[in-house]
């Protein structure tokens, strides 16, 4: 975990979230910014495959789109293999060959207007590696599951299904042999026998080109299916991270364990569902953000506990709690 | 008591630009009082085809042949007249995507009462107690449809379906677009209405996951056909068609050791209804395909050990 301020350069770290602020200015004159991201720290490593998990509205895109660049931060630092991000054209250049996205829904992706192999061959041509054009988009769509490539090539969008567009989207990112990949919410405008088929793509360039993915969504499901760390997003913070197994077999901040519970009811599990809806960023409650919502604070449980105090004045930081877990929760340990 | 919803022998065809489309080729389902269906499929299946034909709401150019019984009438063959005095009162529709349903720049109450007014008899306003009713509280009548979030919409929707009274609630997608927590109270919601009402629902979804919490049935669609049917969670659990298998596998179970990293799909793409394949429909997908399910195009039918089962699969035995 990158500790606050602080970037570590061990060898297998690769991206570098520390304590990174994102605040949209407020609309009228008077009115309070929205602090869309309030305070993330993550790290990314060599070949990972991490998961950002949140509602819609907690701030996971506009995370997202921090660290491709895409998005100004107004406080803390994002470093990428070791360096910050890029300000210069030819620094911002190189970094977007070494970070690539793929998008939700790949028919807004696509220019229609483009056959395949120009969609697939466009990045190459704009980073100048045209060397060899037609055998490394060939390469790069046959690796992405569309084979015979040549099949494929002259196509356009509309011409293929929806998981195959998502398909040539994804070959259009792999022909850069990016380090690091930014998947939003790459499966959730597809259907489900497609879904898996593109999960289990992801899974295995990763694998094969020891890339690391950070795919952001809001179903608990894709991370069992292929991630090997979590972070759960609320309201513009991270408030659990840890590694798939520890985090889904023993959630322990409340709104991981509520978000859980909806999606395993049929394993007849109680289902706790939180009331209301994920409130508005200009308006983060003080003392820890999920208090007014946390069903601990509202059975009186945290009372019990003597930490109601705690959870309406005090905000939670990320503390190590288990192996590789950590949680923003003053219940946890008391 | 008899259904409250027969559909037997049901074909509808589009008249498209390239042709006639079949979009559902032969649909049998029935629904009884206070049960719901979950109809379940992926995009392009025929389900919210299906869904609309309840109600005539298609385009004037579909044939449509067979019969769909509401309340023991048959909607096909009825004057306009009787038409409008059945949809809402007796079946009514929560669309998917709140967001484009509503009109933008009416207040939400005054949206609700013009539902009534339109099918419905009451002379006083209902939409303060239907707010009441789907937990928005009256209060928000007042407000227009951008003033609401998305999961404040659907429920104001579900509010206008319920204005008249109707037996069938037809839930095309309820929760397609909103997120897990919401999804979860709008579930919740929809399950207290129905049991409070004595209501029926179709539950129209993609999502397999979300049926296991709300039906009694599941049917599973597969190029404009019932494939699979039977007990919810009997089905949900245990499917024997390939495509309902492969449907149930690719909603991974969490904690389960075998979908770890293991995310499971289908190869292949759903057929294009002009030019289906010969036999059963999704032999070219089919992991388990023979010979003779080139040629064969098998009717649904029971399954030997389930007497609530029936399958469409010539692998699935016969009864």
């Amino acid at each position: 975990m990158c500790a606050g301020g602080q970037i570590m350069t061990a060898t297998e770290s690769l991206l570098n979230v520390s304590n990174v602020h994102v605040a949209y200015p407020a609309r009228r004159r008077g009115g309070k910014s929205a602090r869309a991201v309030d305070g993330v720290d993550l790290e990314i490593r060599l070949g990972e495959i991490v998961a950002l998990v949140g509602e819609s509205g907690c701030g996971k895109t506009t995370l997202a789109r921090a660290i491709l660049g895409l998005q100004k931060i107004s406080e803390g630092l994002i470093a990428f293999d070791g360096e910050l991000l890029p300000t210069s054209a030819n620094g911002k250049k190189a970094f977007r060959r070494r970070v690539q996205i793929v998008f939700q829904d790949p028919t807004a992706s696509l220019n229609p207007r483009q056959s395949v192999y120009e969609i697939v061959a466009e990045g190459l041509r704009i980073h100048g590696l045209g060397e060899n054009e037609h055998h490394v988009v060939k390469t790069a769509l046959e690796q992405c599951g569309l084979h015979p490539a040549e099949r494929y090539m002259l196509k356009y969008p509309h011409e293929l299904s929806g998981g195959q567009r998502q398909r040539v989207v994804i070959a259009g990112a792999m022909v850069l042999k990016p380090q690091l990949l930014v998947a939003d919410e790459p499966v959730s405008s597809l259907d489900a026998s497609v879904r898996g088929e593109i999960l289990a793509l992801l899974q295995r360039l990763a694998r094969d080109e020891n890339m690391a993915v950070l795919v952001v969504t809001h179903d608990l499901g894709l991370p069992w299916n292929i991630a090997d760390r979590i972070a759960v997003m609320y309201l513009g913070r991270i408030v659990e991270i840890g590694t798939t197994e520890e985090l889904l077999a023993n959630p322990k901040h409340p709104y991981t364990q509520a978000l859980l519970s909806v999606v395993l009811e049929h394993l007849g599990m109680p289902q706790q569902i939180l009331v209301g809806e994920m409130p508005d960023p200009t308006e983060i409650a003080s003392g820890c953000r999920f208090h007014p919502r946390c069903p601990l604070v509202q059975s009186g449980e945290a009372q019990r506990r003597g930490i109601a105090d705690r959870c309406t004045h005090e905000d939670p930081l990320l503390q190590m709690s288990g192996n590789q877990q950590s949680v923003a929760c003053h219940a946890v340990g008391v | 008591m008899s259904a409250v919803l027969e559909v037997r022998d049901l074909h509808i065809t589009y008249a498209s630009s390239s042709g006639l489309v079949p979009a559902v080729r032969g649909v049998d389902l029935e629904i009884a009082p206070g049960e719901t269906l979950g109809l379940a499929g992926e995009s392009g299946c025929g389900k919210s085809t299906l869904a609309m034909a309840l109600l005539r709401l298609v385009p004037p150019s579909t044939q449509i042949t067979g019969s769909i019984k509401l309340a023991g009438q048959d909607i096909l063959t009825m004057k306009p007249g009787q038409l409008r005095a059945a949809r809402w009162a007796q079946a009514s529709v929560v669309f998917q995507g709140a967001q484009h349903v509503l009109n933008p720049v009416r207040r939400i109450g005054r949206q609700i009462d013009e539902a009534i007014e339109a099918h419905g008899s009451a002379s006083v306003s209902r939409a303060g107690e239907l707010l009441d009713l789907v937990g928005l509280g009256a209060r928000r009548g007042d407000d227009y449809p951008h003033e609401l979030s998305g999961g404040q919409k659907q429920r104001s929707l579900i509010a206008m379906a319920l204005a008249c009274d109707p037996l069938l609630l037809i839930a095309d997608e309820p929760t397609t677009a909103l997120d897990v927590m919401v999804q979860a109270q709008i579930l919740q919601l929809l399950d207290n209405i129905k049991r409070e009402r004595g209501l029926s629902m179709l539950f129209i979804t993609h999502d397999l996951s979300v049926l296991s919490h709300t039906a009694d049935r599941v049917a599973v669609m597969y190029a404009g056909r019932i494939i699979e049917v039977g007990a919810g969670d009997a089905l949900l659990r245990n499917s024997l068609h390939p495509y309902s298998k492969a449907l149930t596998a690719s909603f991974p179970i969490i904690g389960d050791p075998s979908s770890r990293h293991q995310p499971r799909g289908l190869a292949g793409d759903p057929p294009d209804p002009n030019n289906l394949p010969s036999g059963c429909p999704f032999h070219p997908r089919c992991t388990v395909a023979i010979d003779e399910c080139q040629s064969v195009d098998v009717q649904l039918r029971h399954a030997a050990d389930d007497e609530e089962r029936s399958v469409a699969c010539v692998l699935v035995g016969k009864s």
